[in-house]
């Protein structure tokens, strides 16, 4: 793929927005289509953060949840618009994924995931805990971006949001940046004796992947417009890991893959209940662990190295 | 006076109760070329460590082109003009080579376009133009060392410490290297460069200095260290 196809890739997803928004999809599919834009970001900007820096945080299900609840608390409490909790949440919780980093990536090894793991138990905790505020598992109900439920707006902003992840993404990779935050998942040591500031590009890594996460999360709370605090479960953050697992991590569009894949699972074995849907997206989990290692997107593009030579970066 | 670019006194660093550092004073002059050599386990790549901020010294000083960088992160260093190789190949495995080679310039404020447009002049230099698109992974570990040496070319620094660069590489990449090196020295790059490859060393170099236990043994011409007794039955024998 060349660097004009990564271009392509955002306007794809806004053509696709635009064009399924117009041709009346039945709810259930569009619901699935709009939840999977959410994840898309979760996945994707996990992958930027752990396949392309190397930083294996596991409090990215927990900044989507403070994007989600600060979403909340600025519509209710606020009086804001859902509009402007879109712009105003990514940039807040790239704040919180900052000072989170401050503490968490001063450390290595499994002390980040430990931490940032430590961290989203925690927050659960007190979104069960402090019920006055938060309504306790019983939720908090927000009204949509525009009165009525047109799903067919959201297939238009989950559009544009997909090719704006994209559109990061591609300045990401094929920046300074996600050279740097590459070099330092490869090696630390070598990156810091070549003169790389590791925590200036651990950080920035940090606060970009968390805005994308943050705007997940409001994009979730405006759309959803019910927020409990089973949101933020050790399940969901696997779930996300698995769709970049499966389909590629450190791959471009490897996330992607791995959602379609998983979103579609649990698209056709959704009769069998939740339960049996995390049964049959584990076992899958572990044959593509065991015959495709590095996840689908890399089997594939073992089959066609040549058309696929810039998948990965 | 030649300029000293590189300084070290009274270097100690200890591992709980092993001294692999035991007070080492170093100069190099600009343009000179400095062997350093000695058993295993002598502490050449400690030493080398020290210098470069990626272990910091327990006692001691180190001064980079007249600066104190003693306690400092190995990255400023690597800012104010220090380069340094490792032994087994610096690469990062999953970046191609034209990527792996970038980064030195990137580091010294070149954009990313710029620093790959060098990097793969530095490429040619070193005779890697058909593998720059390679993972750094799929290189040989000849292969990988060059990139050392093109990154070399790019970071243009006032210091380079080598590590075994001619390790395991065939003569004909050692006659690339010894050319970059002697070329590199001769624009006033100070060179310390750690070999057992003791012909290849001994013909670049003006001094050698010699280790054993984390001290220096001798220092000296390399003929004068050869006929030295100690360094012979410390380590030529």
């Amino acid at each position: 793929m060349t660097k004009l196809t990564h271009h392509l890739v955002p306007l794809l997803f806004v053509a696709a927005g635009l064009g399924l928004s117009l041709i009346g999809l039945r709810p259930v599919v569009a619901d699935l289509l709009i939840l999977s834009v959410y994840y898309l970001l979760l996945a994707g900007s996990w992958n930027l953060l752990a396949g392309f820096a190397g930083q294996y945080s596991f409090a990215h299900i927990g900044l989507a949840t403070a994007g989600a609840y600060g979403t909340a608390a600025l519509v209710i409490a606020g009086g804001l618009s859902g509009w402007a909790t879109l712009v105003i949440m990514p940039l807040a919780v790239a704040l919180l994924g900052g000072g989170l980093g401050l503490v968490a990536l001063r450390v290595r090894g499994v002390q980040l995931p430990l931490i940032t793991f430590a961290f989203a138990g925690a927050f659960a905790v007190f979104l069960a805990a402090a019920s006055d505020i938060t309504n306790g598992s019983m939720g908090l109900q927000l009204p949509k971006l525009v009165p009525g439920f047109d799903r067919s707006l959201y297939l238009v902003l989950g559009g544009i949001l997909a090719g704006l992840f994209f559109i990061v993404q591609n300045w990401m990779i094929d920046g300074k940046l996600g050279l740097l935050m590459q070099a330092i998942r490869d090696n630390e040591d070598i990156a810091h004796g070549m003169g790389v500031g590791i925590f200036r590009v651990k950080i920035a890594a940090f606060m970009i992947t968390a805005a994308i996460a943050g705007l997940a999360g409001s994009f979730y709370a405006n759309y959803v417009g019910v927020l409990a605090p089973s949101m933020l479960s050790m399940g969901e953050m696997g779930y996300v890991v698995a769709m970049a697992v499966i389909g590629g991590l450190g791959y471009r569009y490897g996330p992607l893959i791995g959602v379609v894949i998983i979103r579609s699972i649990e698209y056709f074995v959704r009769g069998f209940g939740a339960e049996y849907t995390l049964v049959i997206i584990t076992g899958i989990a572990l044959l593509v662990v065991l015959f495709f290692r590095e996840g689908v997107i890399a089997y594939v593009s073992r089959l066609m190295p040549r058309q696929t030579a810039r998948w990965r970066s | 006076m030649t300029r000293i670019v590189l300084e070290t006194q009274g270097l100690r660093k200890a591992f709980g109760g092993n001294q692999v550092i035991d007070g080492i004073d170093f100069r190099l002059a600009a343009g000179e070329l400095v062997a350093i050599v000695g058993p295993n386990g002598a502490g050449k790549t400690s030493f080398l460590n020290l210098i470069a901020g990626q272990f910091r010294p327990n006692a001691g000083t180190i001064q980079l082109a007249g600066a104190d960088v003693t306690q400092l992160a190995p990255n400023v260093p690597a800012r104010r003009g220090l380069f340094r190789s490792f032994q087994n190949g610096g690469a990062f495995g999953r970046l191609s080579a034209i990527q792996n080679v970038a980064l030195a310039g990137m580091v010294r404020g070149l954009g990313r376009r710029e620093a790959e447009s060098e990097a793969g002049k530095a490429l040619a230099r070193v005779g890697l133009s058909p593998v720059a698109d390679w993972p750094a992974d799929h290189l040989s570990g000849g292969q990988r060392k060059l990139i050392d040496f093109a990154r070399l070319l790019l970071a243009k620094p006032e210091v380079a410490l080598l590590d075994e660069p001619t390790a395991g590489v065939n003569p004909a990449i050692m006659e690339v290297m010894r050319a970059i090196i002697a070329e590199m020295r001769d624009k006033g790059v100070g060179f310390a460069v750690i070999s057992h490859d003791l012909p290849w060393v001994f013909g670049l170099c003006q001094r050698v200095v010699v280790l054993a236990s984390g001290r220096v043994l001798a220092a000296g011409s390399p003929d004068e260290v050869s006929a030295d007794p100690a360094v012979r039955e410390a380590y030529l024998a």
